[in-house]
């Protein structure tokens, strides 16, 4: 009698077991579908958010397997931006707005090789080109006689807007790396882990741009800020500041 | 920006030996109890009360080390058990040394702590530069700063200085408003460590992922580890290439 209740409950476990792989297996690793037209695009993001008023659509950039970018143009000719993911088995749109100033996609915010910087600036702001920045302010502390110095890291990427008013830019490889390192370095030990769970952004890391004219002036970007969102699902999108000329570092001439 | 930390596995030989260590000793007192003992305990159930035995109040001692001290006052654990195993006859009396076993367990991981700090200053010397970096072969450096020329890592040069280079004074102060390397009245300014090393690892087992900055000059090498930052000067140049 016993022995038949333990091959049952073993039984049940087993298939419980079998049961959550399988749903995990399918949520995270089943193959995606080709991505949906423009018109259910366009009905999709309309339903979800009317205040979009989703014209066209401009492209559908794969940012990887399960991720994509889906620039448009609104009725009232603003120029818009959505982000789309595989999950559950479909396609599924995380975050709609309306313009398209830089920001930062963190599609798994443990591992910077899968940051992306997107945009779709507005043509009418007359960008010709960007400067896309990675900063860390310089920084010292002092205390009892023990000092300690942050170096700078201000790490710079250009890319144009002529042919296209929108595009995503995986994280430059050095960027990466400094970020994955300072991301090892802040590990706590397994000691420390057990007294202190709350652990601190102590890198003070930042991203910034700065737009460009044709005439490598500032260009005042008014038609690609101030937008309206919504946010539909699980997405992790930062803000990148607007900089000027002035707060960035140029090296002595010797 | 916020980059969410997932706990890659540090490893860290020396503690993870030092608290096997502490269960094989607790391991042979049970066991010693239980040869002792007239009325045998049920093994699991006597592994049971040690384990909620640990369960104690405790104080923490910031000490001079990384790892704080803490001491255990409460036996909360002990205490649980005693009302749990007192409602019927003789079962406290058969299991209340393996509770208090418990209990004392706590000092016996503290001792343990203690030994694994000793000995980890011991082998991983906290002021030497070959505890943060042990791996040169695959060295190399990336510009952090638009101040970083293109210049390379002088791997053989780094490998024959490593031991020679000398502990300088980390200068904060100085060097974040340092004059020679700013223009004051435009924003044209040099780092003065433009460069960062990659590829590198600490000695084997140490758990550390140290971030190491070169220096402009090519000479200093600064080492950046939690809490800690250690400066050392070469005399012969680290990078190659125009300067």
């Amino acid at each position: 009698m016993l022995n038949k209740r333990f091959v049952l409950i073993g039984l049940v476990g087993v298939f419980i077991i079998l049961t959550a792989a399988a749903w995990f297996y399918w949520v995270n690793f089943s193959k995606p579908a080709s991505f949906p037209a423009n018109e259910q695009l366009i009905e999709r993001m309309n339903k979800v958010f009317p205040t979009a008023a989703v014209k066209s659509i401009q492209d559908h950039v794969q940012v990887d397997e399960r991720h994509v970018f889906v620039p448009f143009v609104s009725e009232e000719g603003r120029y818009g931006v959505s982000y789309w993911e595989w999950k559950k088995n479909k396609w599924k749109l995380l975050h709609i707005d309306n313009a398209g100033v830089p920001r930062l996609w963190k599609i798994n915010s443990n591992d910077p090789s899968t940051f992306y910087i997107v945009w779709n600036s507005h043509p009418d702001d007359k960008v010709s080109y960007m400067k896309l920045y990675f900063i860390r302010d310089r920084g010292f502390q002092g205390h009892d006689g023990i000092e300690t110095y942050i170096p700078k890291i201000q790490l710079e990427k250009k890319v144009t807007l002529t042919d296209k008013s929108y595009g995503v830019l995986p994280m430059p490889a050095d960027w990466s790396a400094i970020m994955k390192s300072l991301q090892q370095a802040g590990n706590p030990n397994i000691s420390d882990r057990l007294f202190d769970s709350v652990f601190p952004n102590i890198n003070n890391l930042h991203f910034g741009f700065i737009p460009f004219d044709q005439s490598n002036q500032e260009a005042v970007i008014m038609n690609s800020v101030n937008g309206s969102s919504f946010t539909n699902g699980d997405i992790n999108l930062d803000y990148i500041s607007i900089l000027s000329k002035s707060e960035i570092e140029e090296p002595l001439e010797q | 920006m916020t980059i969410n930390y997932n706990f890659a596995f540090s490893f860290q030989l020396i503690p993870i030996i030092t608290l096997i260590l502490a269960w094989c000793v607790i391991a042979i007192f049970a066991y010693r109890m239980m040869k002792k003992q007239q009325v045998k305990p049920k093994a699991w159930k006597a592994l049971v009360c040690v384990l909620v035995g640990l369960f104690s109040f405790s104080i923490n001692f910031p000490s001079l080390w990384d790892t704080p001290i803490k001491i255990s006052i409460l036996p909360l654990g002990v205490w649980i058990l005693y009302s749990f195993l007192k409602r019927k006859e003789g079962r406290w009396v058969t299991y209340r040394r393996f509770a208090w076993l418990g209990f004392w367990a706590n000092f016996i991981f503290l001792a343990a702590a203690l030994i694994a700090v000793l000995l980890q200053n011991v082998t991983y010397p906290k002021d030497e530069l070959s505890t943060y970096m042990s791996n040169v072969e695959n060295a190399k450096i990336r510009s952090i700063h638009p101040s970083g020329k293109t210049r390379t890592l002088d791997t053989d040069m780094l490998l024959k200085q490593i031991h020679n280079m000398s502990r300088e004074k980390v200068q904060g102060n100085q060097w974040y408003y340092e004059k020679e390397f700013r223009d004051e009245k435009s924003t044209k300014r040099n780092e003065r460590f433009p460069y960062q090393l990659f590829g590198t690892t600490s000695k084997w087992g140490s758990g550390l992922h140290p971030i190491i900055y070169l220096e402009a000059d090519g000479k200093g090498i600064l080492v950046s580890a939690p809490q800690k930052q250690l400066y050392f000067r070469s005399n012969e140049p680290l990078l190659k290439g125009e300067e």
